[in-house]
């Protein structure tokens, strides 16, 4: 039960700022009213699927929540997934080891940089790990109704396609390889896996990327200690405005050393309560950590080449995201640390002063990292979509067609956001192919997206040449977000609303979409299928067992 | 001596913690000097950047 409270109040302090109306946008944390349910989402015609099957999902949810409650439930299903997750996980008999490490595996420079940055689908990989594992420990063990959690864990996980290869790499690494189970864990976690690869299998987006993405980001130091010893401490990620502040301060890499200093003790007593499982968990853990230093040490090179000639290396371009394994097993050593110095403690003196210490290394990470408090400071407080989206959402679905957003960039802050960077609401927005520009810019530095399209758009665009010549029926301008696009390319286009923060422009020339690709929407639509059937047979196997809830 | 072992033990947690947590909170309301210099050096302040490094 304490965990459950522990876990509740580490929520609560971490989303505070969610008790207020709106959304919360930030970056790539883009929720809206009602996402629609359309081809679109189950597989983007011109970019990489990096949003499958999450966007289907999220869209099939909408249907019944709407986005700023289904935003508040998916925020808080992480943060409390994750913190009870490791505390279920730690084997202990005793509360006190557990809650040390339910607040070191939910309190994480990790989980608060990828929250900044908006990617909660990552985040639910993040919280899914610790369940997974637990679940794999029941598998190897024999115990009933393992094999079905272990496979929803992975369903949690594989919401997005880095999810789903660190569910795939964890089920083939924490099982035993000679063993019917595992075998039909793989190919059942490999089935959740089919959305995004038949999506990225049958778009017309290259499936190599730009190799300037590397260098863009890799992970970087956060303090004098460097980019590795950042990682070390769960950090590193490459985005220096969505870094807790308090990560640059000049005693946080002390603070890493300690805290690896208590795992490392307590390492030996996490392998004797864990047999098996501690190794080949150390072992996908070194294997997420070498991918995450691998953009920022000798490894460039190698990545760049692979980044730029295989297709799918685009998935290691930010290895940051890859060090979840290890910020599990550190949080599980850490625990086990607190709990073996302790017991040292408690027996040299008395039991209290034991109990002192687990307080201490209880409220660690949070000492060390207090920004992460109220939502990162406030950096998740909410704010209101202006009414000019529901008027253009409006007369968009009224006369679908595709829609080309302006200006040309993907990612933009505007006033009504506070001036937080976020990612164009309108493909989520509007009922029609929306089309953004997916090249990323990082700096001074721009990283080109993968889409054909979207590159044929931007060089005509720069060209000055007018956007109705591109065939999209409608133009919808951003107003505010930077300087507005020039009258010579929104000429032949006819006005048709025009707001405070969006004006929308019509191509009556354009009447209709453009041509579908049927074979790829039966893929997609198959794949995504396969997906649903995979979740709800195993659903179904888990409520057979009725031997052990959640 | 048990008791006094149990004050020094909270003494030292408690002042390690105190001191990792008014460091740290200095270090988030003040964002250290690469930062500020970092901010400076972009010439324009476009609002189209996905982040900075």
């Amino acid at each position: 039960m304490r965990t459950h409270a522990v876990a509740g109040a580490v929520t609560a302090v971490v989303l505070a700022p969610l008790a207020w109306p709106g959304y919360a946008l930030r970056y790539d944390m883009v929720f809206v009213p009602r996402q629609p349910l359309n081809w679109e989402m189950l597989a983007p015609a011109d970019s990489l699927p990096r949003a499958v099957p999450l966007d289907a999902l999220v869209s099939l949810a909408n249907v019944a929540i709407p986005g700023w409650l289904l935003q508040r439930i998916v925020l808080v299903a992480v943060v409390y997934l994750a913190a009870l997750g490791a505390a279920r996980l730690m084997p202990a008999a005793r509360t006190g080891p557990r809650l040390v490490a339910a607040l070191a595996y939910a309190w994480t420079p990790f989980l608060a940089e990828r929250l900044l940055l908006g990617q909660w689908a990552l985040l639910l990989a993040y919280a899914a790990l610790p369940w997974l594992v637990s679940a794999a420990r029941d598998v190897r063990d024999h115990r009933p109704g393992g094999l079905p959690r272990l496979v929803l864990a992975s369903a949690l996980a594989a919401v997005t396609p880095t999810g789903g290869l660190i569910a795939l790499a964890a089920v083939l690494v924490l099982l035993p390889l000679r063993s019917r189970a595992t075998w039909i864990a793989f190919v059942s976690v490999a089935g959740l896996n089919l959305p995004w690869l038949v999506a990225a299998l049958t778009g017309p987006a290259g499936g190599v990327s730009d190799p300037e993405g590397v260098p863009a980001f890799a992970a970087r130091a956060e303090n004098w200690a460097g980019a590795w010893w950042s990682l070390a401490g769960t950090g590193g990620l490459w985005n220096a405005s969505t870094v807790p502040a308090s990560r640059a301060s000049v005693l946080t890499p002390v603070v890493t050393l300690l805290l690896l200093a208590i795992a490392a003790v307590g390492l030996p007593l996490l392998r004797r309560r864990l047999p098996g499982l501690t190794d080949r968990l150390l072992i996908l853990a070194a294997g997420g950590f070498v991918l995450a230093a691998l953009g920022s040490g000798p490894g460039e090179p190698l990545l760049e080449w692979v980044v730029g000639h295989v297709p799918g290396g685009g998935l290691l371009r930010d290895g940051q995201k890859f060090l979840i394994p290890y910020a599990l097993i550190l949080a599980l050593a850490f625990g086990a640390g607190a709990e073996r110095l302790a017991g040292a403690l408690a027996r040299r003196f008395e039991p209290s002063a034991g109990r002192v210490l687990l307080g201490g290394l209880l409220l660690l990470p949070v000492a060390v990292m207090p920004d992460l408090a109220f939502g990162g400071l406030g950096a998740l407080k909410p704010v209101h979509y202006p009414a000019d989206w529901d008027a253009v959402a409006r007369q968009v679905a009224a006369a679908p067609g595709d829609v080309l957003s302006l200006p040309f960039e993907g990612y933009q802050s505007y006033s009504w956001t506070d001036g937080v960077v976020v990612r164009d609401p309108a493909p989520r927005y509007l009922d029609a192919p929306v089309l953004i520009n997916d090249a990323l810019r990082v700096g001074t530095v721009t990283v080109d997206g993968e889409s054909p399209r979207a590159a044929e758009v931007q060089r005509h665009l720069a060209a000055g040449r007018p956007a109705a010549e591109l065939g999209f029926r409608w133009v919808l301008v951003r107003v505010g977000a930077g300087a507005g696009p020039p009258a010579e390319v929104l000429a032949g286009l006819r006005p048709a609303y025009a707001g405070e923060y969006l004006q929308l422009w019509s191509n009556s020339s354009v009447t209709s979409t453009s041509p579908a690709n049927f074979d790829r929407r039966i893929f997609a639509l198959a794949a995504h299928a396969a997906f649903a059937v995979v979740v709800i047979f195993y659903a179904l196997a888990l409520l057979r067992t009725r031997r052990r809830s959640w | 001596m048990a008791k006094l072992a149990t004050i020094v033990v909270a003494l030292v947690a408690g002042g390690i913690l105190g001191a990792v947590g008014i460091i740290a909170t200095m270090g988030a309301v003040n964002p250290s000097a690469d930062r500020v210099a970092q901010t400076s050096e972009i010439v324009d302040p476009a609002t189209s950047v996905y982040g900075t490094r």
